[in-house]
């Protein structure tokens, strides 16, 4: 992986961004919403924080040891969250969200038990060379796009994004789902769940 | 047409197209990989005086472990172990050293953790066992474990080559070939050629699940350099050894991963596409390596430890139908209360087998011998 590269910019900014929002949240929950320019300069601290080198090796590049990247949508939700603190414009709508979590939990669901081994299949394998996983994903690329769902265009950066070898992996899956991604999304998505079928079912 | 329409309609055509450019190699796709076997020549060595030699091999660490062999050149062996103050400390370093016929060269570390976090541009805790094979044109692959949290099974697999017969060294390159945080997948044996060229490398998983797995590496007319698949899941066995029989069949036979003490054998007719349900082969394994190549006239050899518990002896077993049977051979050592293990098998141009193993964890043993030695020794070895 070369310097600037997309998965080296990417491990750097993804945990800064991270670290900016639990600050962010924090001094929130210690009842100091911070100010946009005061969430700029936590961000500005942030991304010092995390590129420091310390014996020669920046706390995100540490961080890259455990994971090797992030996927694009996990990127746009934190993109998303960043700009919403720093009192930027909505990058996703409401209903957006909850089809971002919803997404993390269905497709890490159809991965991550088989791929570490629960039966003989391995639907990670399909993420090397063209398989169902990409008809399954275009198509819904294409469907959510037509409805103007911006996680339509998401899918269609990290299609764009495996062709140029973006990030440090090879294979599909890694650019639609990580496992950060997935541990927040299931929750998430349950959460909406209870509450759609709280407000359905009265 | 508004503007808005447009821009999602080319989005829409974009996406469309770029899910289905895959489809165009796939389409274009060359016969699957196939296996690179020598055709056997029955009167390999048979003819010849046994031969029988052992050397020791230690790099001077407190402990070491997890030993390969290759060939780079003709008349050169060379081994890769690791070594440190005890396994899985951070001080572990690869070692390397050569066989001419002046002997073993003074081993030389060729990956630390340090070195390792440095060439990566990540965070490495420790290194671990590594593996290293020859293209027989004086390239030299080194496939090893670097853990960045936990033990054994926070692994992942980086690569280093050399083109010099391991003076230099490439640097290291981190391979991702699992989608949960590029964990856990290790290497124990060593690869099989393959006809185009590139290598199918037995690797295994021991996370949730302990299972074999094929590392499809540098593979032409493969989308990607590193691919890895499947050969079966659970935790029933893992730690493969893979030897070919032809272009299209092979076996893996490897370590227990359940309460059966039993080695466990797995087929494939395909060249690695589908493998076979793993089968008790009759032979007992402790929890322990193995290793098994194709002799030169078309029999299997097997390195294991022949015991349900511990690992206090190392015997070789022959199989004459392509692992359907096995005949104990001689053991190799055997001392109650002591530990040889991961034994590693190398056949060399010359018609000599090498067996490569820990020693106590103190040292690494290389015993060479020919067919004529292990057929003199089959007859007389105890059942």
């Amino acid at each position: 992986m070369t310097l600037f590269s997309g998965a080296y910019l990417l491990s750097l900014l993804v945990p800064a961004l991270g670290l900016f929002l639990g600050l962010h949240q924090a001094a929130s929950w210690a009842g100091h919403r911070p100010t946009p320019v005061a969430s700029g300069l936590l961000l500005v601290a942030s991304l010092f924080l995390l590129s420091v080198p310390i014996e020669g090796l920046s706390v995100a590049r540490r961080l890259a040891g455990f994971a090797p990247g992030f996927s694009l949508p996990f990127v746009a939700l934190i993109v998303h969250a960043s700009l919403n603190r720093l009192g930027g414009p909505e990058l996703l709508r409401p209903t957006e969200l909850t089809a971002f979590w919803r997404w993390g939990a269905l497709v890490g669901l159809i991965l991550y038990p088989a791929a570490l081994g629960w039966g003989r299949v391995d639907p990670y394998t399909a993420g090397w060379h063209f398989s169902a996983l990409f008809v399954g994903v275009g198509l819904s690329t294409a469907i959510l796009m037509g409805r103007g769902h911006r996680l339509g265009w998401v899918l269609l950066i990290a299609i764009a994004a495996w062709h140029l070898r973006g990030l440090e992996s090879t294979n599909y899956w890694d650019y639609l789902v990580d496992p950060l991604y997935f541990l927040i999304a299931v929750p998430r998505a349950l959460m909406g769940l209870r509450l759609r079928s709280g407000r359905t079912g009265r | 047409m508004n503007w808005r329409a447009g821009i999602t309609g080319v989005g829409i055509a974009a996406a469309l197209l770029l899910h289905a450019l895959p489809w165009v190699p796939h389409r274009r796709a060359q016969p699957g990989p196939r296996f690179a076997v020598p055709p056997t020549s029955v009167a390999t060595g048979a003819k010849s005086p046994p031969i029988h030699r052992e050397e020791v091999l230690g790099s001077g660490e407190a402990s070491v472990h997890v030993a390969s062999l290759c060939e780079p050149a003709p008349g050169l062996l060379a081994a890769a172990w690791y070594g440190g103050s005890r396994e899985g400390a951070r001080d572990v370093a690869v070692f390397f050293a050569t066989r001419n016929a002046q002997g073993w060269s003074e081993p030389v570390p060729v990956v630390t953790a340090a070195t390792a976090r440095r060439e990566l541009g990540h965070y490495v805790r420790k290194v671990g066992n590594a593996v290293i094979f020859a293209d027989g044109r004086g390239k030299i692959s080194l496939l090893y474990v670097a853990i960045a949290v936990g033990g054994w099974s926070g692994s992942s697999l980086c690569l280093k080559e050399s083109s010099d017969l391991g003076h230099t060294w490439t640097s290291s390159r981190r391979l991702v070939l699992s989608p949960f945080f590029n964990i856990s997948d290790l290497v124990k044996n060593g690869p099989t050629s393959l006809e185009g060229g590139g290598w199918a490398v037995p690797i295994y998983q021991e996370l949730f699940g302990k299972f074999p797995e094929l590392l499809w590496l540098n593979v032409p007319g493969l989308p990607a350099p590193a691919i890895r698949t499947r050969a079966f899941g659970g935790r029933t066995a893992f730690q493969p050894a893979l030897v070919a029989l032809d272009s299209q069949r092979a076996l893996m036979l490897c370590r227990t991963a359940s309460n059966q003490r039993d080695l466990f054998l797995s087929r494939t007719t395909d060249a690695g596409a589908n493998w076979s349900a793993p089968q008790p082969t009759g032979l007992p394994n402790s929890d322990s390596g193995i290793d098994a190549l194709r002799l030169p006239d078309g029999r299997l050899l097997l390195a294991f430890n022949d015991t349900p518990t511990g690992r206090a002896n190392l015997r070789l077993a022959v199989s004459p139908d392509d692992g359907v049977t096995w005949q104990r051979g001689p053991y190799v050592i055997q001392e109650p209360e002591a530990e040889f293990s991961y034994p590693f098998l190398l056949s060399s141009r010359d018609g000599l087998i090498h067996l490569a193993y820990t020693w106590k964890r103190t040292a690494i043993q290389v015993v060479s011998f020919n067919v004529a030695w292990l057929d003199s020794t089959l007859a007389q070895a105890p059942r």
